[in-house]
């Protein structure tokens, strides 16, 4: 379904599905779309369906909308299209759009069957690519080329710098350090635009290893460090124009004031660029650098920054704003996922436990009623066997529900506790035959009452087994509870548990067949995904989830086969040895760490 | 409340958990109600043609509104009434009890639909 996703403002996270022909987006309650932004228009703009694309439409909004940074009246969108409102940037998400298939088109013939003479001329392997960044060792070639070369390499640095992090102030501080190492500058730093407020904000402040704190006025240093003054004339200028600025003296430049506040704090060169990024100005990165008469004498030049530097910071300037909006449109994201994934489980979690409180009420109620009988008997000395009795079978049916209720809040628990913690198996020799009857022999009383016949066949010879014996006997009994309920009302309703180990003596089998209604193909894909469930409000649809966990922490695995009419097998495969020692099962964690919800 | 004359089922409770049917049948029939119980739809279709059923009482979290369909308008044919319990209140015309709910708010709720059916005159008076 075509939606829109705010990747920018109050907003944002947020997803609007266009599931409706005409949407309506403004800033007032009404439109179907309502954005918290005060510079969206009451009535702004609607997004009009046409076949399967939608168009939008400006409403004569104040501030106008704007599509791929250009303002329009309506416009059609296509997928990856960025919208713009106010303060507000929404990414629009088009119908899936069918994809032709490649593998048609593009074969990979054996060498015996395709010979067009080509042969391998030169082969390179990854560090030796990477060599064409590297300094070459003849020095001889010219200027220009060294410095496109080092320029190349610093971009390189920079775009892997800027990659793998979701963090946006560890970005910056990757960002400044690469500068500082590559410019030779004594300090810097990263102002980001605030989203809301569109005033800069210092993220990150560096400055060069060996630099001794001063403060830019000359009084004493403040004791964390000097405080990095910068002219707002310079950031204006940058900000308003979008240009970055060099300056080695600041009044020799017509482009400032010499009475401006440039001259009063004594900087004498600095380069200020803006972080341009695809939507707009995401920051600022300024550096500056102070040479004293001594170094001047050195170097024979007052300048430590030239043309070069400012141009090469311009371009890291504009990779790291790409960064920046890419890791801050990712998170975004990722939060909008979190956060509808803990909803889902909240909400299913909460269904669950609703429906067993229900169970226990309507359990005490019994309870009360038939001690209120009994009560009232006794008080009005009417009561005999029959009375007694029947108010003793009323109290009991009352407790049976208490406690069957209290037995699923109890499985419940113990499967939302081993599917949301990452944990490791506690192997220690079992005897699987055991454990298999002693889940047959619990679940005799729950097939009993649904008239189900269970047969159980105990593997001769079956080894000594590697398991966490907890945690499997939870996994089968998931398994041998869904089959016990899959035949309830079946005929013939009839459950096989039985076990078996390979030839080689690996792996052990723990299969359980039912004669229920089998499963549809199209959910065999998902019945092993957490909260899905065929069993209504009887279950809880982390049985199998759990039951998958479980075979997986032991190294083992977990299958199923199904005909529909005619019953499943499901099959848990465990190796004898138990879990492999190169597991990447977690250490223990926080047992709240609950696992969100995935596919 | 009026004890009922009949021995035949006044209220039929359409819901998968026996429990819940055991509970709900159990208080209704010490205030005078016979009832009957099903646990699927067919089977309430069944009941509801055999029996001069006055009231449906359904566990909406239980099954899907299609599913429904049918019981619900089979039921409103006969002139009976619909009493929902669920999570959130389905369209229509309905007795509804939120869950979790008590079983004396639902009681309430079946006898006042009762009252309706069987005494319209009274009922709107």
């Amino acid at each position: 379904m075509p939606s829109l996703f705010v990747i920018q403002g109050r907003d944002q996270g947020l997803r609007f599905p266009l599931n409706e022909p005409l949407i309506g987006v403004g800033r007032v309650g009404g439109n179907a779309i309502q954005l918290n932004d005060t510079e969206v228009s009451r009535k702004h703009a609607v997004f009009e369906q046409t076949g399967e694309e939608f168009v939008l439409r400006d409403l004569n909004s104040s501030n106008g909308t704007f599509v791929n940074g250009q303002r329009i009246r309506d416009k059609r969108l296509l997928s990856g299209d960025q919208v713009q409102m106010g303060r507000t940037l929404l990414l629009y998400t088009g119908a899936a759009e069918s994809v032709a298939d490649a593998q048609g088109d593009v074969n990979i013939v054996g060498s015996s069957g395709y010979d067009d003479g080509s042969r391998i001329l030169h082969s390179i392997s990854q560090s030796e690519g990477s060599d064409l960044l590297a300094t070459p060792a003849d020095q001889t070639q010219s200027p220009w080329l060294a410095r496109a070369r080092s320029n190349l390499q610093l971009m390189y640095r920079t775009s892997l710098a800027v990659s793998h992090t979701l963090d946006i102030d560890q970005l910056l501080a990757r960002i400044m350090d690469m500068i500082l190492e590559w410019v030779d500058a004594d300090r810097g730093c990263i102002m980001l635009k605030d989203e809301i407020t569109g005033r800069l904000t210092p993220r990150v402040r560096r400055l060069r290893r060996g630099i001794a704190p001063a403060s830019s006025n000359g009084s004493e240093p403040e004791s964390d460090g000097p405080k990095i003054s910068i002219s707002q004339t310079i950031l204006d200028y940058v900000i308003g124009r979008g240009e970055g600025v060099l300056t080695s003296n600041a009044g020799d430049d017509s482009r400032w004031d010499p009475a401006g506040s440039i001259m009063m704090m004594g900087v004498r060169e600095a380069i200020c660029v803006p972080m341009q990024g695809r939507y707009g100005l995401v920051g600022v990165i300024y550096i500056d650098t102070s040479i004293t008469p001594k170094q001047m004498l050195e170097r024979q030049s007052a300048n430590k920054f030239g043309e070069e530097h400012l141009k090469l910071m311009v371009a890291i300037a504009h990779q790291a704003a790409l960064a920046v909006e890419d890791t801050s449109h990712y998170r975004a994201m990722v939060q909008a996922e979190r956060l509808a994934a803990v909803g889902q489980t909240i909400a299913t979690l909460s269904h669950h436990i609703k429906n067993i409180l229900q169970g226990v009420r309507g359990g005490s109620y019994l309870i009360e009623l038939g001690l209120g009988d009994h009560g009232k008997s006794l008080a009005d000395g009417s009561i005999d066997i029959e009375t007694a009795a029947k108010a003793v079978d009323t109290i009991q049916k009352g407790w049976g529900i208490v406690e069957k209720n209290q037995e699923r809040i109890s499985s419940l628990v113990m499967d939302m506790l081993t599917y949301s913690k990452e944990r490791k198996p506690d192997p220690e020799p079992a005897d699987l035959n055991e454990i298999v009857g002693d889940v047959v022999e619990l679940m005799q009383a729950r097939a009993d009452e649904f008239g189900v016949e269970v047969n159980w066949s105990p593997a001769d010879g079956m080894p000594s087994v590697m398991i966490d014996p907890e945690a499997v006997h939870r996994a089968i009994l998931n398994v041998v509870t869904n089959a016990i309920d899959a035949c309830e009302g079946h005929e013939p309703a009839c459950v096989t548990v039985g076990t078996s180990v390979d030839e080689r003596g690996e792996i052990a089998t723990v299969s359980v067949r039912d004669t229920g209604a089998g499963i549809e193909p199209d959910r065999m894909q998902t019945i092993f995904r957490a909260f899905e469930s065929s069993k209504g409000s009887k279950g809880t649809g982390l049985g199998l989830a759990v039951t998958m966990k479980i075979a997986e922490e032991h190294g083992g695995s977990i299958d199923v086969e199904s005909q529909v009419g005619q019953g499943s097998t499901f099959r848990i495969r465990l190796p004898v040895e138990g879990p492999s020692s190169e597991g990447d099962a977690a250490d223990e964690p926080d047992a709240s760490d609950l696992r969100p919800v995935t596919p | 409340m009026q004890a009922a004359n009949s021995k035949s089922p006044r209220v039929l409770v359409l819901d998968p958990s026996v429990e819940a049917r055991l509970v709900l049948c159990e208080l209704l029939s010490r205030t005078g109600v016979a009832t009957a119980g099903a646990e699927s739809v067919g089977d309430a279709l069944v009941k509801l043609k055999q029996s001069p059923v006055k009231v449906l009482v359904v566990d909406a979290d239980a099954f899907d509104p299609a599913e429904l369909a049918p019981i619900v308008e089979a039921a409103a044919r006969r002139g009976a009434a619909t009493v929902v319990a669920g999570t959130n209140r389905p369209a229509g015309e309905f007795g509804f009890v939120r869950k979790p709910y008590h079983y004396r708010e639902l009681v309430h709720k079946i006898w006042t639909a009762l009252e309706a059916t069987e005494n319209p005159g009274r009922a709107a008076a």
